[in-house]
């Protein structure tokens, strides 16, 4: 390892705040990149830089939140992170097997050895960084402030018709035909789910850049990142899906119609959720098709969020899987 | 005590401490595969991070998890310069850490279990117990 006193890091004794291990955000045969947290709720990340026989050394950087969400999502690299950090300096820490720090250093960040600092395209793989409990989004200072209702209102009907959801009791039997009812049923869906499995809006942060925190049950969460991320990819073929869809739902609908029963499931299968279940709770394929309709607008209102970059969910993979 | 005719896995009293591991999907197959190693290949480049002496720890008592008993492999060996290339790119030291060379290890059923691959074709071998890989592995080159 590099003889840091040599470069003009400063030892120091410890660390100067207590910190608790959160998650690992990047791994290879063992944590590479993990977050972890003081007890006033500061966020700090360990990067893995250096090892020998003995000890593996981490840089230890205090991030804020949106600094973090931001190379989450893939709009900063791990070298922003550590190099144009907001304290300017950074720690340097030696663990050994124990996890017990060996040495600790304060050295300004411009003075990182080369040899530890990552490089210029160093983005987040954008896979498996989601935090348990939670779903994090990182916005632009232009977002939409309708994004969190739209968010809970397609995690409600995931609740009940995505991957890991149970729609239970729910009977859809409205006329939906203003958005104020739409508004009802994605509420009755939300309150039909059991309490660990409801969303709820945890915290936003509104610096320039900022956050949206939900918390979530993961399972479902990672349903609906993979059906904004699979109508991303298909999104042509879905859009053309969806206006058949909505055009001939706006009539009567006959009930024996098999060609828009065969679009109707294949909108379902497209974004994951399950068609039967959807129409064995719904009063007709018309209140199914229109409910489709409704939560599908709510999915291309998130996917054009992540296309223009305004708001981004963490751990939304490129192709949806 | 286990059944004479079913393979024991290596590391098999701490796998069952571990929910699902190997995951039920794991299955025994014949499959040229690249793996990040030192050299000389020995034995050493085919021991589970959760128990090699320099394993990276950041947090006391650790839970290991089930793939830290596994030896990372990757179908190809672009799938592996790949995944190589994008450690290097974070962290300019990853070679101290996961290897210098690349190897291919010819790996066959009667070797272990073999997780089902990630979309970047990364998968974890459980290996059976007595099983060597050092003579099934040829380095291909540097890393």
């Amino acid at each position: 390892v590099i003889h840091l006193n040599q470069i003009g890091a400063l030892p120091i004794p410890r660390l100067p705040v207590e910190l608790e291990h959160v998650r690992d955000l990047e791994e290879f045969d063992g944590p590479l990149l993990s977050e972890f947290r003081s007890a006033d709720g500061e966020v700090f990340i360990y990067s893995w830089c250096d090892c020998d026989e003995e000890v593996n050394r981490w840089i230890v950087v205090r991030t804020p939140l949106q600094t973090l969400f931001r190379y989450l999502v893939g709009r900063s690299t791990l070298r922003e992170l550590v190099r144009d950090c907001r304290d300017r300096f950074v720690y340097i820490v030696d663990l050994d097997q124990q996890a017990e720090a060996r040495a600790t250093w304060f050295i300004t960040a411009e003075s990182l050895p080369i040899q530890y600092l990552p490089g210029p395209a160093s983005y987040h793989p954008r896979d498996s960084s989601t935090e348990p409990g939670y779903q994090d989004v990182y916005i632009n200072q232009k977002w939409d402030d309708a994004y969190p209702r739209k968010y809970l209102q397609a995690y409600a009907f995931h609740t009940a018709f995505g991957a890991g959801g149970n729609p239970g009791n729910l009977k859809i039997t409205y006329n939906l035909t203003t958005g104020w009812i739409f508004h009802t049923l994605f509420d009755i869906m939300q309150k039909n789910a059991p309490l660990d499995k409801r969303g709820d809006l945890a915290a936003v942060g509104f610096a320039s850049p900022g956050y949206i925190r939900f918390s979530v049950d993961s399972e479902i969460a990672a349903g609906l990142r993979t059906a904004v991320s699979r109508y991303l990819a298909q999104r042509n073929r879905i859009r053309t899906l969806l206006d058949k869809l909505s055009t001939e739902s706006r009539g009567e609908i006959d009930e024996g119609d098999n060609e828009l029963r065969g679009v109707f499931s294949e909108i379902c299968r497209r974004l994951g959720v399950a068609d039967d279940s959807l129409l064995a709770h719904s009063e007709n394929l018309q209140a199914a098709a229109r409910v489709l309709v409704g939560y599908v607008r709510r999915i291309e209102f998130l996917g054009n969020n992540e296309k223009s970059r305004l708001a981004m969910l963490v751990g939304l993979t490129a192709d949806g899987e | 005590v286990y059944p004479l005719d079913v393979p024991v896995l290596k590391h098999a009293q701490e796998l069952e401490k571990l929910p699902d591991c190997p995951p039920f999907t794991a299955s025994e197959r014949e499959a040229l595969a690249f793996r990040f190693v030192w050299t000389p290949v020995n034995a050493d480049c085919f021991v589970p991070i959760a128990l090699r002496p320099a394993r990276r720890v950041i947090r006391n008592n650790p839970r290991p998890s089930c793939s830290a008993f596994g030896l990372s492999m990757f179908g190809t060996e672009k799938q592996a310069r790949a995944k190589f290339g994008a450690l290097l790119e974070r962290t300019p030291e990853i070679r101290k850490t996961i290897g210098t060379h690349l190897a291919q290890v010819y790996l066959m059923p009667s070797h272990g279990l073999q997780t089902y691959p990630t979309e970047i074709g990364h998968f974890d071998l459980f290996e059976y117990q007595d099983v060597n890989l050092v003579s099934c592995t040829q380095v291909v080159g540097l890393l």
